[in-house]
């Protein structure tokens, strides 16, 4: 019965044990790229976990699509049909203008912009830890995601992909206090650092002086200089700048233009891998590199 | 006597649950207060089993935590192995406590692992403590008597002993 006192090892050394591991995995972890495998390898294993927890909220879905009312559904379409031809739209107009900007670059004997490849994600799990800002994708390195890889929603940039297992992805949001993303004021051009710090609804900007030309309402978007994100997206808006002499820099906070804090469907990015046709999820996208 | 392979199952099985509990999505007013599920369902069988479940089951389900959250590796393991050592040490005294102060218990040992994985978020990345940072501690006691009468139910229906 008693076989708490026969054991080969003491709970006391269990515990040393695990706690020595523990430390080692942490230091390990800490030391970024040593780990990187396992990691893959243990999100892996996961995922099956992450998978399961979403299935009640999915059937949920599901029961209260198939107890939708024709007329709602009818409203609906109604709706996205007016929207895609508005946005159709605009589309024509910005083609014209595409074309017209790489004649102009072409003339300018400038470099053409890449464009990018795109596959939609769904958010399949949002973080409860309360120390860290990020979501968990349903792509993963069977859709040749890959770490570092730019994600954005519909109306802005989201995050970056942080690890990646077999089917899923984790995405570490802007707005988490270890990322920092470079960008550029709509306006002035001004390049600064838009830093994370814990909040979904607010960025800091780092280092602008007090002279600076930045203006409450300002866009920002990315400005490409970190080699991460592609250029020309939008961050945030500014909302607030303070200026108090007795520090170094203005204080300027800044709100992300993408909804971090309900955030479902994304956009995984490939950069400057040829056109811009596939957006459908399920879609292969065409020879990604990095 | 023998750990039979459906016995181990009807464990791991549980297990799983307090890991799809800890990670289901919820809506944002109730996300603050999600009781630590993987912790509790492992301390039941701390507490039930403590020559089968201990330390090293705790340091497992504390690293799918981790890898889960997406916090560093080792943090919540360590905590994790930490709270199943004392439970392992004083077994028998909690099983005889009541329901409520096995909840006030729990409410405790929470708050401790909750402070062991902040004070490493601090000295690792800074980290910044909330004020609903521990609510889960609340919500957990409150909901302890419900799960441990469950999983009393579960092991008496399967005979694990």
């Amino acid at each position: 019965m008693n076989q708490l006192f026969n054991q080969a090892i003491s709970l006391r050394g269990r515990l040393t044990l695990a706690l020595v591991l523990a430390f080692l995995l942490l230091i390990l972890d800490l030391r970024m790229g040593a780990m990187q495998q396992v990691r893959m390898v243990l999100n892996s294993v996961v995922s099956p976990v992450q998978y399961l927890a979403v299935v009640p909220e999915q059937t949920l879905q599901r029961v209260y699509n198939s107890l939708r009312t024709k007329h709602s559904l009818l409203t609906e379409n109604q709706q996205l049909t007016n929207q895609m031809l508005d946005l159709q739209g605009r589309v024509q107009r910005f083609e014209f203008l595409s074309q017209e900007n790489q004649r102009l670059r072409s003339l300018l004997a400038s470099e053409s912009q890449a464009e990018s490849t795109r596959m939609v994600a769904e958010v399949i799990a949002v973080d409860s830890d309360p120390f860290s800002q990020q979501v968990v994708i349903n792509k993963g390195l069977l859709h040749d995601v890959f770490l570092g890889q730019p994600v954005i929603d519909d109306s802005g940039i989201v995050g970056q992909v942080s690890s990646v297992g077999a089917t899923t992805a984790r995405v570490i949001l802007i707005s988490d206090a270890s990322h920092g993303i470079p960008t550029r004021s709509e306006r002035s051009g001004i390049r600064v650092i838009a830093q994370g710090v814990g909040d979904t609804q607010r960025l800091e900007l780092m280092h602008v002086p007090h002279s600076t030309e930045l203006e409450v309402g300002e866009l920002l978007f990315s400005s490409a200089l970190g080699g991460v994100f592609p250029e020309g997206y939008p961050v945030a808006q500014i909302s607030r700048i303070r200026r108090d002499e007795s520090l170094p820099f203005a204080q300027v906070e800044a709100r992300p233009v993408a909804q971090l804090d309900r955030v479902r469907m994304v956009l995984l990015l490939w950069p400057g891998v040829g056109d811009e046709s596939d957006m459908n999820g399920d879609m292969m996208p065409q020879e990604p590199d990095q | 006597m023998r750990f039979s392979f459906g016995q181990r199952m009807v464990v791991y099985l549980t297990l799983l649950a307090g890991l799809i509990l800890a990670v289901m999505p919820m809506s944002a007013g109730l996300q603050a207060w999600r009781p630590e599920w993987a912790l509790m369902i492992v301390i039941y069988w701390v507490i039930a089993l403590p020559h089968r479940v201990n330390i090293g089951t705790c340091f497992v389900i504390g690293l799918a935590t981790d890898v889960l959250l997406g916090s560093h590796l080792g943090i919540h393991a360590a905590a994790y192995s930490f709270i199943g050592f004392i439970f392992a040490n004083h077994y028998k005294r909690v099983r005889n406590f009541s329901l409520s102060q096995q909840g006030l218990f729990i409410l405790v040992m929470v708050m401790v692992e909750r402070s062991i994985v902040y004070l490493v978020e601090y000295y690792v990345n800074n980290a910044q403590m909330t004020s609903s940072y521990f609510f889960p501690a609340l919500s957990s006691a409150v909901i302890w008597p419900w799960l441990f009468l469950l999983m009393r139910k579960i092991r008496r229906r399967f005979g694990v002993v």
